[in-house]
């Protein structure tokens, strides 16, 4: 029966219908002596329709495709898709191929992501679209009455980032952040050593994410058939197209995306965040200088040095160069962490193994714990059903990435910023005031 | 260091990298001139960067550079332009091939000239979407003129327009714009409605956290009580707890 539903269009349903009413009706009924299908039950060792949550997929290229849907959500038995969504049509009918070859289920196929949202049997949205879209496909998702996975950068600008707060708090959203890393066990045992003093008093942070080539200019052509060009650019100015603007590479084209420092930033200056205790707030200086490719095409920072400064004193420098990770140096030692490995000094002692940094400081005596997420999708999912907020909440992600915001605009400027993380703006700049957002081509608006 | 002349006719070039160094310089200017204490510094960048806006050919009877030209100007406009350079930039939102990057420069400028001419765009202009581009500027401004501006959209000939307004109408603390959002919902049809009812919401939420509480609640409760979807209908019950 659920799939049936899935399969309808949305005009055919009806209006204000809820999947969830449904199914509580439907065990209502069960309730009654007569015949109930036995869909509505847990069957083999996949939960019950009821406790099924049913997700829609914004954004279909590679990383919506691969990451999310192939290996994340489609094995989820707690995760029934009903629908994909990408501008591309390639990608969009891959996805609903993907999704018919692995359960034998036809799901709903849009372009438009608002067709996809206006849908009332679907409980929440992963949002995989590039950066410059997260925040409009978010906000909408969140004001049809979704629960949200978006990826990060979760934002092109900052003042997205406060909208996209609201509108989380108005409708009572559960909204997961793609920075994944805080549900990997290494990096909490990493911030938890240093947010309970292990290394001494937490002085200085440095996040190493890496630097981008300058690309290569290629003539403007006639976007393929398969893509709907403009609407890709969306709220964006408009630009000729040309393929490596597009898919993946506009990472590196400031209309669209922070370059590095939000790609990778938004990981490890999310981490940063974390072992700094800043949650919810953030620096409150920010200077930097960075190099801008010569002679183009991308046009955010290639390589940079960034540094901060939080109100109690403890400095975050952003580099491009060196090992990618984040290290963390206090009175006492340094610790070492990223996707690959953790250490930790001591004076004259080391430690290169979780393992044996977790049988020498045992965590679970600390005093100050973090929330313990062991899966970030399945994190999400426990929210959706607890109503709690995830590890990695809307503000959490909004937070982190106006670090990488930040610093970016400190590059752009070419001075010293003064950010005030309580009223959310720079302090005696108005010019960088102006550049807390960005203006949006018609119809789109935040 | 090359002026804005020679950096407008850089970014006439067709080879791309030249138009690309030709942005950066002018990023890299209005990043310098936009400096606190540099006013001096910036009104000149300003100056000459409307003047490069507005240039003719020699003829005198076209513009002197490309619309993709006088959009990078624009855009650079935005960044350090006041009162003085508007009058340069309301003139290029009567050229369809470059207006769109001139009313991206009024949007980020917070001057009351910029609010007059993006005012007039709203009410004025010709073509529907960007006048809707306007009228979202108006949305992010404050003042009982731009409340004003958008009440007159809301009672346009054009649902798209009436639309926006509503929507733009809601991002301000004024509870009397509520009849009109209403209004314009009961002409619309079911996405425009869904539209409006998070206009709503959002309407309700602004008030409240002006401190017109008794206002927010009437619409909460308005929203809670009628027809609204699930989601709007929860948002209010939620806005409603908040208040008490």
């Amino acid at each position: 029966m659920a799939q049936q539903r899935m399969a309808s269009k949305p005009a055919a349903q009806k209006p204000g219908s809820d999947r969830r009413q449904f199914f509580r009706t439907a065990a209502a009924l069960a309730a009654a002596p007569t015949i109930v299908p036995a869909t509505v039950f847990a069957k083999d060792d996949r939960p019950a329709p009821s406790d099924r949550v049913v997700v829609g997929s914004i954004g279909t290229g590679d990383l919506g495709l691969r990451h999310h849907l192939a290996n994340k959500l489609l094995p989820n038995k707690r995760i029934e898709m009903a629908a994909v969504c990408d501008v591309d049509r390639n990608h969009r009918e891959e996805a609903a191929k993907l999704v018919l070859d692995k359960t034998g289920r036809r799901v709903g196929i849009y372009k438009d992501f608002r067709d996809l949202c206006d849908r009332q049997d679907i409980d929440a949205v992963l949002i995989a679209v590039p950066d410059h879209w997260h925040a409009l496909a978010s906000i909408y998702a969140m004001e049809s009455g979704k629960d949200v996975y978006c990826e990060k950068p979760l934002t092109l600008t900052i003042d997205e980032g406060k909208k996209m707060v609201e509108t989380a708090r108005r409708y009572g959203a559960v909204f997961q952040t793609g920075s994944q890393q805080r549900s990997d066990s290494r990096f909490r045992l990493a911030c938890e050593l240093v947010r309970n003093g292990k290394i001494g008093k937490l002085q200085r942070v440095d996040t190493q994410i890496g630097g981008i080539d300058s690309g290569g200019w290629q003539p403007a052509t006639t976007p393929p058939p398969e893509l709907d060009w403009n609407f890709w650019l969306g709220p964006a100015p408009y630009a000729d197209y040309s393929p490596n603007r597009c898919h993946y590479q506009f990472r590196w084209f400031s209309d669209y995306s922070g370059g590095k420092m939000t790609d990778w930033g938004a990981h490890h200056n999310d981490i940063a965040q974390w072992g700094i205790g800043a949650d919810g707030s953030g620096p409150v200086k920010v200077k930097g200088t960075g190099t801008y490719h010569e002679n183009g095409p991308h046009d955010v920072p290639g390589e940079f040095d960034v540094d901060y400064t939080y109100a109690n004193g403890v400095e975050l420098h952003c580099h491009s160069q060196g090992e990618n990770g984040i290290k963390f140096t206090g009175s006492d030692g340094w610790l070492f962490v990223s996707r690959g490995r953790i250490e930790m000094q001591l004076g004259d002692k080391n430690w290169k193994e979780y393992n044996e940094l977790v049988k020498e400081f045992n965590p679970d005596s600390f005093q100050t714990k973090l929330y313990v997420s062991r899966d970030h999708h399945e994190n999400w999912l426990d929210c959706i059903k607890s109503r709690e907020r995830p590890i990695c909440d809307v503000e959490v992600g909004y937070r982190s990435v106006t670090v990488c915001h930040l610093g970016n605009l400190a590059i752009q400027l070419g001075r010293e910023l003064n950010w005030d993380p309580e009223k959310e703006q720079f302090v005696g700049d108005e010019q960088a005031n102006l550049l807390l957002s960005k203006p949006m081509r018609a119809p789109w608006h935040v | 260091m090359p002026s804005v002349e020679e950096l407008a006719g850089q970014l006439n070039s067709n080879d791309q990298p030249t138009v690309y160094r030709a942005k950066r310089a002018l990023v890299g200017m209005a990043a310098a001139a936009g400096a606190p204490g540099k006013d001096s510094e910036r009104a000149a960048l300003a100056a000459e960067l409307a003047k490069a806006e507005t240039a003719k050919n020699d003829k005198g009877d076209a513009p002197k550079y490309s619309p993709k030209a006088r959009g990078d100007i624009g855009r650079t406009l935005g960044e350090v332009a006041g009162d003085m350079e508007v009058p340069a930039l309301k003139a290029t939102l009567d050229d369809f091939n470059a207006r769109e990057m001139a009313r991206f420069a009024l949007d980020r400028m917070t001057c009351q000239a910029a609010t007059d001419a993006l005012a007039d765009a709203a009410l004025n202009a010709v073509g529907i979407e960007f006048r809707i581009g306007a009228i979202n500027a108006l949305g992010r401004r404050n003042g009982s003129q731009v409340v004003d501006v958008l009440k007159g959209c809301a009672g346009d000939n054009d649902p798209e327009i009436r639309l926006a307004a509503a929507e733009a109408l809601s991002n301000h603390a004024d509870a009397s714009s509520d009849p009109l959002i209403v209004a314009v919902g009961k002409q619309a049809g079911q996405r425009a409605g869904l539209r409006i009812a998070k206009a709503r919401v959002r309407l309700a939420a602004k008030l409240a956290s002006a401190g017109q509480k008794d206002a927010a609640k009437q619409i909460y409760q308005s929203i809670a009580q009628g027809d609204a979807a699930a989601a709007q209908k929860k948002a209010a019950n939620i806005g409603l707890a908040q208040l008490g």
